[in-house]
């Protein structure tokens, strides 16, 4: 987990930035289906405010579950990493990177189980 | 060229105290003719106005990197700024950003070069004894050459550094210019030392912390580019990353010189071309071909 | 000795800081892409998190979505979103050139520093490609101000 660490180990940051423009690349198709692009690009969609009857329908729909699923696991670990490279450019004793990493993770872990919770509830 | 007077120039210089350790502004007004540089006005006004400004400068035509200043906001080089391009009726000078302050518009450069010594800014090879007991030179092509030539026209004169928006947060970060020299002697196909450099620059502080801004290449006097350097180096080390690890096998040294002493000691070819003599003397070419004499 | 040496240097008072980021507004445009990439990004990280918490509220039914998406039915929120959406289409598109660039693919090669110098990134190839990167978030962008109109009226 060099994830969570000061960053200053031979050759991680090197794959940690490979992950981060990877979970990019497909964050990228992704998020094209979860804003519904291709049909905003006839008409509205973007914006819109969602009804309920279409929210249950996406929730009924499995192939918006694993969008769903994919979405919150990509995003969150890019933001992340993203955020993580910006407080590294503040912080830059050790322990204050550890403490930082750890942090960052807590949060990250949190809004990833409320996320996987919800998807779960909304399948079955 | 004529010394025209063109008009008066307001110069608000931002001056480090060391004692108080505090800034202050001073202002100047001086006459600017055409041609005349940001360097030339400093030196007017420790000639003519105030004897106390401190400044450094030496070769006055961009090559030795001494007299780096931010003049209007941006850093540059006080020898090659023309005052008048800079179309303003106000230069506004100060000392180069993120570097330690000596006095006035005088910076320290040592953690800059400290950087720079960081990442072993030499040829690292391996075979010892050829590196101490050098025969003769190692062989490189041209186009080899052409790979690292542009990072070689660095001077060092830490405007990038300056420039450099992660420089500015971070300072541990390396800088544009010890990155740059980085990929200078990797690119160098001479160098063996490829991965012990990049032990050196994989992590946040190194090669990581660049976003291409390219504040570092737009300041640079010689066009080095050190932005470009940066990239070229996250793909070595990307290379490496995803496994990819060529044999590192440096330039050979240049076969010795034995072979070529034999040959000049030997003396020219004698002629073995049957009847060549005979035809010689048909033609009645001279032996000794006449010199002409000096009047 | 060195400890001393080091702390001296990072209390340099002419470190610029967060104004480095930004600068003096004199220099070029990749340097404000790179600011704006960089607010852009926290302001979705934060976002991100919002809207999972909010939207996670559907788990409890539809009483419990209407209650949240009551909260959030006003203009205010509408002009949020279409932040969000410009912001999204900003770091997405400029994501795509630096995971190209930062790789240095489609970029530059060395070459010999003849006057006038022109770096990297502002040669024609480069900054055709950082140009046509903005084009397309702008071009994403359009039917966002014309849903965002079609619902304000």
């Amino acid at each position: 987990m060099s994830i969570l660490s000061y960053g200053g180990e031979i050759m991680k940051e090197s794959y940690i930035r490979l992950i981060q423009y990877l979970l990019a690349a497909v964050i990228v198709v992704a998020i094209a289906f979860h804003l519904q692009l291709f049909s905003s690009l006839i008409g509205p969609g973007y914006i819109k405010a969602q009804t309920w009857e279409e929210v249950a329908s996406r929730m009924d729909n499995p192939f918006y579950d694993g969008v769903y699923a994919v979405l919150l696991f990509t995003v969150l670990t890019h933001a992340f990493i993203g955020v993580r490279n910006v407080l590294f450019e503040f912080i830059t004793s050790r322990v204050g990177r550890v403490v930082t990493s750890w942090t960052l993770f807590i949060i990250y872990v949190i809004i990833l189980l409320l996320g996987i919770a919800e998807i779960v509830a909304s399948a079955s | 060229m004529s010394k025209m007077e063109v008009k008066n120039i307001r110069f608000v210089v931002k001056r480090w105290d060391p004692k108080d350790g505090r800034f202050f502004e001073s202002e100047y007004t001086v006459p600017v003719y055409r041609g005349m540089t940001v360097l030339d006005a400093l030196i007017y006004i420790k000639e003519n106005i105030d004897k106390t400004l401190a400044f450094r400068g030496s070769c006055r035509m961009g090559v030795c990197g001494t007299c780096g200043i931010v003049i209007n906001g941006k850093p540059r080089l006080a020898c090659e700024t023309q005052i008048l391009h800079l179309n303003t009726d106000t230069v506004y000078l100060e000392p180069l950003h993120n570097l330690p302050l000596v006095k006035d518009l005088i910076i320290d450069h040592t953690p800059f070069f400290e950087k720079q010594n960081k990442i072993k800014p030499y040829l690292i090879r391996r075979d010892m004894e050829e590196y101490w007991n050098p025969t003769r030179e190692y062989l490189q092509t041209p186009e080899e050459h052409l790979r690292y030539m542009q990072f070689t026209y660095c001077l060092t004169c830490a405007l990038c550094y300056a420039a450099c928006p992660t420089t500015a947060t971070n300072p541990d970060f390396l800088g544009p210019q010890a990155l740059m020299n980085t990929y200078r002697f990797i690119a160098d196909s001479r160098d063996e030392g490829r991965l012990e450099r990049i032990a050196i620059i994989d992590n946040p502080d190194g090669c990581w912390g660049c976003h291409l801004a390219g504040a570092c290449s737009e300041v640079c006097p010689k066009g080095v580019d050190p932005a470009l350097a940066i990239q070229l180096l996250r793909r070595e080390v990307a290379k490496i990353a995803f496994g990819y690890v060529e044999p590192v096998e440096g330039a050979k040294v240049a076969p010795s010189l034995q072979l070529t002493e034999k040959r000049i000691t030997k003396g020219p070819p004698e002629f073995t071309v049957e009847g060549a003599e005979e035809k010689l003397k048909e033609f009645k070419i001279p032996k000794t071909i006449p010199v002409e004499k000096s009047k | 000795m060195f400890a001393k040496r080091e702390r001296k240097y990072k209390s340099t008072p002419n470190r610029l800081g967060v104004k480095g980021w930004y600068g003096s507004l004199k220099y070029n445009m990749e340097k404000y892409l790179y600011l704006l990439h960089r607010i852009t990004g926290v302001g979705l990280a934060a976002f991100v998190i919002l809207h999972v918490i909010l939207m996670s509220s559907r788990m409890f039914g539809e009483e419990a979505y209407h209650q949240i998406h009551g909260l959030l039915m006003n203009p205010y929120t509408d002009i949020g979103m279409v932040i969000v959406t410009a912001a999204l289409l900003f770091h997405g598109f400029n994501g795509i050139r630096l995971l190209l660039h930062e790789y240095g693919i489609l970029f530059v090669r060395p070459k010999r520093p003849v006057y006038p110098y022109r770096v990297s990134v502002k040669s024609s190839g480069v900054r055709l490609f950082t140009i046509l990167m903005i084009i397309l978030a702008v071009l994403f962008f359009i039917p966002v101000l014309y849903e965002y109109i079609i619902i304000w009226w």
